[in-house]
């Protein structure tokens, strides 16, 4: 008796732990954990130091909020390509609206509400115009792009505001305070995805959009909601970058839509919706934080460093792909 | 020479994730002859027949041609070997016009200019149709095929067939859209085809037409050969075929509900229902305990008037009452709080999430019960899952298995178990058998048996008549988007449902 309950126990942990090795997180993990022990050995003064790594998890704290947007947005089917521009457009507002002297406050307000509105406009055309994500998308990343030039007239703004400055900028300890905003995302958005309806629903409606209006989803609804949630993400992205550069820049939002789609899929979320995870999407944008670190500390040349962090993207998901036989 | 053996498929075995298709099949085919292959939905006909054109490949077993072994591992191998199937789903490109379709991938080229021939591509087909004496696509070669009717397709279908040297066709349920004038015209292409020694793989639901058209009958069950009947003189039974075909007897495969009296009180009544275009002026009420059948054929409307009573469908008017108050339903949400769901007739494309756990996709309209603080508590997810799992024995009772890797049977078992946690008033079941094993089909007969009695009232739809006619208290007929017959059990036939789906007067 006791014997028998023993080894089903055993059994339990084996599999419990088959499972997690199963997980893709895991295994990101554990490549992850490679590239930093390799480079511990090769770089052990520049690259394995407390303060490099925290360097390394403060560069990534803007992409991998973008990115948690964006994860959002892919598990529920869509794409959005105006991630970029709608941080960009937030971060110009503020520093525009700061400099003309306006309480800082309603700036932020005002800039963050930009982005939301982005978020929301997007999702009722996808929804009730019915045009492609795709398409949708970039005519939003255009329309943000174009109104950044138009308030600042191609020139840079610059920013003093301390609080702005302060939140991208600071330490709590050894932690930057911009690290720490992004794992509190991190987790809040997690918890959703994997414990809440909501998160339920979102798996639901970019798995089998049919499946989930028949299941009594308000899919358009839910759609806007999560488009409108990743707008708000976007918006506290692009307070964080102009804090961080101390300036708002027309361009700045430039490559970010690129970066957090490839975090995301690196991160093990499925392209064609339904699948997903925001542990993923934070260690997939580490990942490709740490490979640039390292390619850095390695002196290989910027144009160079480029073409090494595209072949890494497409070998990650590659070897993912090839070995998961459980998605064809 | 007619009558020697042209194909031979010997212990074809296939699998896929979660179910046996195909189990040590073996069949053949002789030159000039009608070859039917019958069975249920999900026997195995169509997979037997994908593995011979190509589109499956076979876990095990041989296929020879005239005595050759052959390996056919792609589409373009079997059209090598002179095979063509016309499959269920037409391999149409939709926006492509009849000739560009019937020369797809092997176009006829100018030799000056090195361009597509069109003018020399539509004259041979049009030469082709009407040497057949097929005027049906009449004028229509220079429009996309999806502007033709079913039956203008299917033809488009067939003259593609021709195109290619075809020693063996397979068509797969060629008659299921076609008017009784079409499939005439259809079987004395057949016969043609026949004489001049061709051999001709017929797979169908309707046993009067196999019964008539084929030489030779084999018999599929859950993937499994039953028999092969000699048909040459026409004189097989169609109760000894449907015998093979679930296996058991008649009456020991529907529930018994003679004893049942329905007199319960009305729980939907619907008043002259139109979508315009679609359907038109539909009335009719079910009562509690109620099993109302649906019959009709593709196209005539019946899902659309299910899904507009379910509010997933526009109409234009009508009223729909539930338990004697008029509501209008506007979105599937509203439908589920009044006590009405749907079990849509395609569950891999509406019914499931397939990606997601049998557990998910049980508690997607039900996260309400799982929810406690606005978390999902993994503990009630599993035992409301639990809970049906073992309700309606689904197999195997893995609750955190994605639903892809189940059989058809309980998949479907599944998208009803998520309905019955909602405790619904009224159970519209669109086709909930296609697809499904002889034994899952029984238990979801006894299933929707045992719910009446709890005073659910049932809308069943389906286009098998045997079915309808085992299991309905009460049987409407569609035609065109119109209801034209109504029949109750005891008056109800196959040849007056047949009449009415098809608008004629009984």
């Amino acid at each position: 008796m006791f014997a028998n309950s023993k080894s089903i126990n055993t059994t339990r942990t084996q599999e419990y732990f088959k499972f997690v090795f199963r997980l893709k997180e895991t295994r990101l993990f554990l490549f992850l954990l490679v590239m930093v022990a390799i480079m511990a050995v090769l770089r052990p003064d520049t690259f394995f130091t407390s303060q490099n790594l925290f360097n390394i998890l403060r560069q990534v704290s803007l992409i991998t909020i973008v990115a948690v947007s964006q994860t959002y947005v892919i598990i529920s089917g869509g794409i959005d390509l105006s991630v970029g521009f709608s941080l960009g457009l937030c971060g110009i507002i503020i520093s525009y609206l700061l400099d003309a002297g306006f309480n800082p406050v309603l700036s932020i307000l005002a800039g963050i509400t930009a982005s939301v509105l982005i978020g929301f406009v997007n999702s009722l055309v996808i929804t009730l115009v019915k045009l492609p994500p795709f398409i949708v998308t970039i005519g939003m990343a255009y329309i943000a792009r174009g109104l950044a030039f138009v308030i600042t007239e191609g020139f840079t703004i610059r920013v003093t505001n301390q609080f702005v400055s302060g939140i991208a900028n600071e330490y709590v300890g050894p932690i930057p305070v911009m690290t720490i905003i992004m794992l509190v995302i991190v987790v809040i958005f997690s918890y959703i995805l994997s414990s809440t309806p909501f998160g339920m629903k979102t798996k639901a409606v970019g798995g089998n959009i049919v499946a989930a209006r028949l299941s009594g989803i308000n899919t358009t609804r839910h759609r806007i909601l999560v488009h409108t949630l990743g707008g708000l993400l976007c918006g506290i992205a692009g307070l964080l970058m102009i804090g961080r550069l101390n300036a708002g820049n027309p361009n700045a939002g430039m490559n970010y839509d690129v970066d957090s789609i490839a975090a995301t899929v690196v991160g093990g979320t499925s392209m064609t919706g339904g699948e997903g995870s925001i542990l993923g999407t934070l260690l997939g944008a580490v990942l490709l934080g740490v490979i640039r670190n390292a390619l850095v500390l390695l002196k290989v040349s910027m144009y160079w460093q480029t073409v090494v962090a595209g072949s890494i993207i497409l070998l990650v998901c590659s070897v993912d792909n090839l070995t998961n036989k459980d998605r064809k | 020479m007619n009558g020697e053996i042209i194909l031979r498929m010997k212990n074809i075995s296939k699998s896929f994730p979660g179910v046996q298709a195909l189990k040590n099949v073996s069949f053949d085919l002789k030159k000039g002859e009608v070859h039917a292959l019958v069975g249920e939905n999900g026997a195995g006909k169509s997979t037997l027949m994908k593995v011979l054109g190509g589109v499956h490949l076979a876990d095990e077993g041989e296929i020879e041609i005239n005595g050759v072994p052959v390996e056919i591992t792609s589409p373009r191998d079997a059209l090598d070997h002179n095979i063509s199937v016309i499959h269920q789903e037409f391999n149409l490109v939709p926006t492509l016009n009849v000739y560009e379709n019937v020369f797809l991938g092997k176009e006829l080229i100018k030799k000056t200019t090195r361009s597509i021939d069109r003018k020399l591509m539509r004259e041979k087909t049009k030469e082709l149709l009407e040497s057949l004496g097929l005027t049906i696509i009449g004028t229509n070669y220079d429009i996309p095929v999806r502007n033709l009717s079913v039956a203008q397709q299917q033809l488009v279908e067939i003259a593609k067939a021709l195109f290619n040297e075809t020693n063996i066709l397979v068509m797969d349920e060629p008659t299921s859209v076609l008017t009784s004038k079409e499939t005439e015209i259809l079987f004395e292409l057949i016969n043609k085809f026949k004489e001049e020694g061709m051999a001709i793989v017929y797979i169908s639901h309707r046993l009067e037409e196999v019964i008539t058209i084929s030489d030779r009958i084999t018999v599929l069950r859950d993937g499994e050969l039953i028999t092969t009947m000699d048909n040459s003189d026409k004189n097989v039974s169609k109760d000894e075929i449907v015998a093979h075909m679930i296996g058991r007897n008649i009456e020991d495969y529907y529930p018994d509900r003679s004893t049942d009296k329905i007199n319960g009180d009305v729980v939907l009544e619907v008043k002259n229902l139109t979508a315009k275009g679609i359907f038109d002026s539909v009335s009719f009420n079910v009562r509690k305990g109620e099993i109302l059948g649906f019959a009709g054929l593709v196209g005539a409307g019946r899902t659309e008037i299910m899904k507009a009573i379910f509010g997933d469908f526009h109409y234009n008017s009508g009223e729909i009452i539930l338990d004697g108050v008029k509501k209008r339903i506007r979105s599937t949400t509203e439908a589920i709080k009044e006590g009405i769901v749907l079990v849509p007739e395609d569950r891999k494309q509406e019914g499931l999430v397939l990606l997601m756990t049998l557990a998910d996709n049980i508690s997607l309209p039900n996260t309400d019960k799982i929810t406690s603080l606005g978390t999902v508590r993994r503990k009630k997810k599993t035992s409301l899952a639990n809970e049906f799992v073992e309700k309606l024995a689904i197999r195997p009772p893995m609750i955190n298995r994605p639903i892809q890797n189940f059989s058809g049977g309980n998949q479907q078992k599944t998208v009803i178990a998520k309905w019955l946690a909602t405790n619904p008033k009224l159970i519209i079941l669109d086709e909930p058998t296609r697809g499904v094993d002889v034994g899952a089909k029984s238990e979801i007969y006894s299933l929707v048996n045992d719910l009446t009695k709890a005073g659910v009232g049932i809308v069943f739809v389906s286009s098998e008549l045997p079915e309808l006619l085992g299991v309905c208290d009460r049987i409407l007929v569609v035609h065109e988007g119109r209801i034209s017959g109504e029949f109750r059990k005891e008056e109800a036939t196959e040849e007056k449902i047949l009449r009415a789906a098809a608008g004629m007067e009984n």
